[in-house]
């Protein structure tokens, strides 16, 4: 039978049957099954106050608690839903994703289990996918802001960095699939497998015949091996979008370093805040301080790291950068955590041996959320100097905590401010600017300069 | 929490158009009881071999599947950790909508949908069988409303207000840039007032002062179509509590003018209550006209897994053996599909047209304690033959994608052109239901 022709006479026979249109109760939320239809919607529908039901009025009450109500749907779903689509670990993952998306706050995000495994892995030093971080930048798009993906940093030796990706880099296509801009969640079901492709569930397909959701592109480029993508990337500076092909693959990459560089220089890297630093940190410096002349403290393409509870300690970041803080200052308020307008709270410090040495940071586009504030907090008690450019500002610190079914949650908890109370979104400039690449040699260079110049001064 | 025993269930059938961005119906049909014993909460455990290789992993590395723990934990985290100050009771309340309408959306079901306290409401504004306005049904298209259909018998009709007319101003305000909800807003009202409705009629601007009443829709329509052969045509349009009323009265009339065959025309008809399904289909099948079937209207398979069968009405049967065709379309759904496949099943009457849309779903709405509700699909419904009315099946038993619906005895694809209800002309479908009617009633006659 032709499909068209039946389509076109069931829509004449609809639009001619009158009564239909008596029964259309939602008519005028549209319809996702056709993209042609038209809204509709009926004048007589509505009665203001003759539409309480009496009989329900008996028993309902508005302020029934939430939990309740949320109760009673699960029960429904459990006993009286009768196909057998529904599966208990998708559902608690769309309903999380669903309610932190509630929030509005797109700082704020669920993780399934399977992302949670991810992400706990790169707030360590394992990445999968391509080996960035990602930021949600809100660009205009005629009237409305929309989120764009965008790279915030480059995980040394990944993929992402041997395609050339950089911080900054806006992704808007996968495959030749538009990247759409909504904090929608979208979570494929039965988990993304090893056949995933990047392309669209089929009902997508119908409402976006050419697009994948911003969430489930940044889960093509954040989990996975031995995927290749070809990205469609806007870089600032750039006339045209540049055609990337990258190739995901798991990427190790210490959280932190410690190198010496020329005679009583050090050079001490960190990429991620998390116990690892912490560790390493408290290692190098233990061992190298009383040889330490001057000490580099490279931030540049580091993503900050999060706050976490009893339940994830290794991965708490703000531990760290409190350890280095204290090892590195004499102390006192690095930075301020703003939960809301009224409530402030000082990030003090208490010093654990004030060094001897000076102190040089080096800090990119890409130094990010916490590593802003260590930048700022060595700068603000440290009197060290930053060298290299303006930095991401990321100003949000974020409280990551795992839940029984394996996923997790990452809450936005807290606005980052400078120690005197100036807002960190804008990132913080540095003191000396120099190209990113060219920074740790004039670094090297500065600190062996005043180490000299102390000598002589002796 | 207050007791569930007090509710009532509402059984419905959504109105599945894909072509009119449809939606449902609902009635207050079966006076069913629900079991006000919560049930205990089950639990999925999860092994995760992936989870325990990790380096770090938590010792519980046994998650538990638990939406009522997670969800608890989550509100729980927000409440201790998001940097909004806003988290009050009603901000709590509207984020636990979001997550059941997250449960809801993951069990991949169009049919099943969370209503909260305001969709219900207008809901239960719609279920009514009677509303409050005018009488006319708009359309958006592209950017301007238009009216898409003027109900009989309605304000709007007595006063001239015709389909195709483009709303341009309410009560003497322009409409410009306004959405169809807003316009729908302005125009409805208390019954007895009035509203000033300026409309563009190609390039005539009229304008009409219409009286909001109580628009009682007509939902069986019917008249000879043949007068030589008094063959009858009657249309449902909608299996609501007002149905079987209008339907015998229907009956009534046609036979008071000598009717001796019946054109049942489901064309466009999205369903409705599957008690009143029960009712229209005993209206055409006889009892005990075939004894195997055991008088199974329709069979209702539940979430328990327990199977209901709805039989036959005794003294609703008004075909006295009259020759019946029966019309159906991609738009006839749900409850029109039970009946359809029933006559067909019991080869009560010829199925013409073209194949139904294929919904064997029966949806229950429960109301919840707050005022907000859950609809969601709780039965599939096979025919007297035990036919899937959603799918065919393969000869291993799996579903065959889109394949669902009633398929016609006789495939009948309608013109393009045809123009409605009094459109007979063009009218393919009815005209072969009467061609098979006149030939049928001549063989009887020549019989005899």
């Amino acid at each position: 039978m032709n499909e068209k022709l039946r389509q076109t006479v069931a829509a004449i026979t609809i639009l001619g049957a009158i009564g239909v249109c008596f029964v259309l109760g939602q008519a005028m939320r549209g319809s996702v099954h056709s993209a042609n239809a038209s809204k509709r919607a009926r004048l007589f529908a509505n009665a203001g106050s003759s539409l309480a039901d009496p009989e329900r009025a008996d028993f309902a009450d508005a302020n029934t608690d939430p939990s309740e109500i949320f109760d009673e749907a699960w029960e429904r779903i459990q006993h009286d839903f009768v196909l057998d689509s529904m599966e208990a670990e998708y559902l608690t993952e769309l309903m999380l994703a669903r309610l932190i998306a509630g929030t509005r706050d797109s700082a704020s995000r669920a993780y399934t289990a399977k992302q949670n495994r991810t992400r706990r892995a790169a707030l360590l030093d394992c990445y999968d996918g391509i080996g960035a971080n990602f930021a949600l930048l809100h660009t205009k798009q005629g009237d409305v802001a929309r989120p764009v993906l965008t790279i915030q940093s480059v995980v040394a030796g990944s993929p992402a960095a041997s395609a050339g990706l950089k911080t900054g880099d806006r992704i808007r296509e996968i495959n030749g699939r538009w990247i759409i801009g909504t904090l929608e969640p979208d979570i494929a079901r039965n988990v993304p497998n090893d056949d995933e492709t990047g392309a669209a569930k089929p009902d997508e397909q119908s409402k976006f015949p050419k697009g994948v959701t911003l969430a489930a592109a940044r889960d093509l480029l954040s989990m996975g091996k031995d995927k290749i993508y070809k990205l469609s990337v806007e870089r600032t500076g750039e006339p045209a979008p540049l055609e990337i092909e990258v190739r995901t693959a798991q990427t190790q990459s210490p959280a932190a370093s410690f190198q010496w560089q020329e005679e009583g220089i050090g050079l001490l890297t960190i990429r991620r805040f998390n116990l690892f630093t912490h560790d390493l940190v408290e290692k190098a410096l233990t061992e190298h301080t009383s040889k330490l002349h001057g000490l580099i403290v490279d931030l540049r393409q580091c993503s900050g790291g999060v706050q976490s509870g009893t339940f994830y300690p290794e991965g708490n970041g703000v531990l760290a950068l409190t350890h280095l803080l204290g090892k590195l200052t004499p102390g006192g308020t690095a930075a301020i955590w703003e939960r809301h307008k009224r409530q402030r709270e000082p990030l003090q410090i208490e010093s654990k041996g004030k060094p001897n040495y000076s102190l040089a940071v080096l800090i990119d586009k890409g130094t990010a959320n916490l590593a802003e504030v260590a930048a700022s907090g060595l700068r603000d008690l440290g009197r060290a100097k930053l060298l290299g450019t303006p930095t991401f500002g990321d100003a949000i610190l974020r409280h990551y905590t795992e839940l029984k079914s394996g996923g997790a949650l990452e809450i936005a908890t807290a606005h980052l401010l400078t120690a005197n109370g100036k807002p960190m979104d804008k990132g913080i400039a540095p003191d000396i600017s120099v190209a990113p690449e060219n920074a740790l040699e004039l670094a090297i260079k500065l600190l062996a300069k005043e180490f000299k110049e102390r000598k002589s001064a002796e | 929490m207050k007791t569930l025993g007090l509710k009532t269930r509402y059984l419905l059938f959504p109105a599945i158009c894909a072509l009119c961005g449809a939606s449902w119906l609902v009635g207050f049909a079966s006076p069913d009881v629900l079991s006000s014993a919560h049930s205990q909460r089950k639990q999925y455990p999860v092994e995760d071999a992936a989870l325990k290789s990790l380096p770090n992993a938590p010792d519980n590395a046994k998650r538990t599947i638990d939406p009522p723990a997670d969800y608890r934990d989550a509100i729980r985290l927000l409440k201790a950790h998001h940097y909004t100050a806003t988290l009050d009771p009603a901000q709590i309340r509207l984020l636990t909508y979001e997550a059941i309408r997250g449960m809801v959306a993951s069990l991949d079901d169009p049919f099943s949908s969370f209503l909260d306290p305001d969709d219900w409401t207008q809901m239960q504004a719609t279920t009514r069988g009677d509303f409050e306005g005018v009488g006319i049904i708009l359309q958006s298209d592209n950017g301007r409303v238009r009216v898409a259909e003027v109900v009989e018998t309605s304000p709007a009709e007595k006063a001239g207000v015709k389909s195709g007319d483009t709303i341009a101003k309410v009560n003497g305000q322009a409409v410009t840039g306004q959405s169809m909800n807003e316009i729908v807003r302005r125009i409805k009202g208390n019954p007895g007032t009035k509203v000033k409705v300026g409309i563009w009629r190609g390039a005539t601007p009229l304008e009409f002062s219409l009286l909001r009443t109580n628009v009682v829709p007509p939902i069986v329509k019917y008249e000879i179509v043949d007068a030589q052969a008094r063959i009858a045509r009657i249309a449902l349009t909608e299996f609501n509590e007002r149905s079987i009323e209008q339907l015998f009265a229907a009956f009534d009339a046609v036979k008071k003018q000598g009717a001796r065959a019946i054109i049942f025309d489901l064309r466009g008809n999205p369903g409705g209550l599957l008690d009143v399904s029960i009712d229209v289909a005993s209206v055409f099948i006889r009892r005990d006209s075939r004894p195997e079937f055991q008088n199974a209207v329709v069979f209702v398979k539940e979430g328990s897994g327990d199977e209901a069968k709805r039989v036959l009405r005794s003294d609703y049967y008004r075909m006295d053996k009259m020759p019946l065709t029966v019309l159906v379309n991609g738009g006839s759904a749900s409850a029109a599909e039970i009946v359809t496949a029933a006559i067909q099943d019991y080869g009560a009457g010829t199925i013409v047209g073209e194949r139904t849309y294929g919904k064997g779903k029966v949806q229950t709405l429960f109301p919840l304690d707050d005022t907000s509700a859950l609809r969601l699909t709780t039965g599939l419904y096979y025919s007297p033959k035990h036919t899937d009315i959603n799918y065919r099946h393969d000869a291993a038993g799996r579903r065959i994608a889109d394949t669902g619906g009633v398929l016609p005895d006789v495939a009948v694809t309608q013109p393009p052109n045809w123009g409605g209800w009094s459109d007979h002309k063009n009218d393919a479908q009815l005209q072969h239901g009467i061609e098979l009617l006149q030939t049928k009633l001549n063989d009887a006659d020549t019989a005899r």
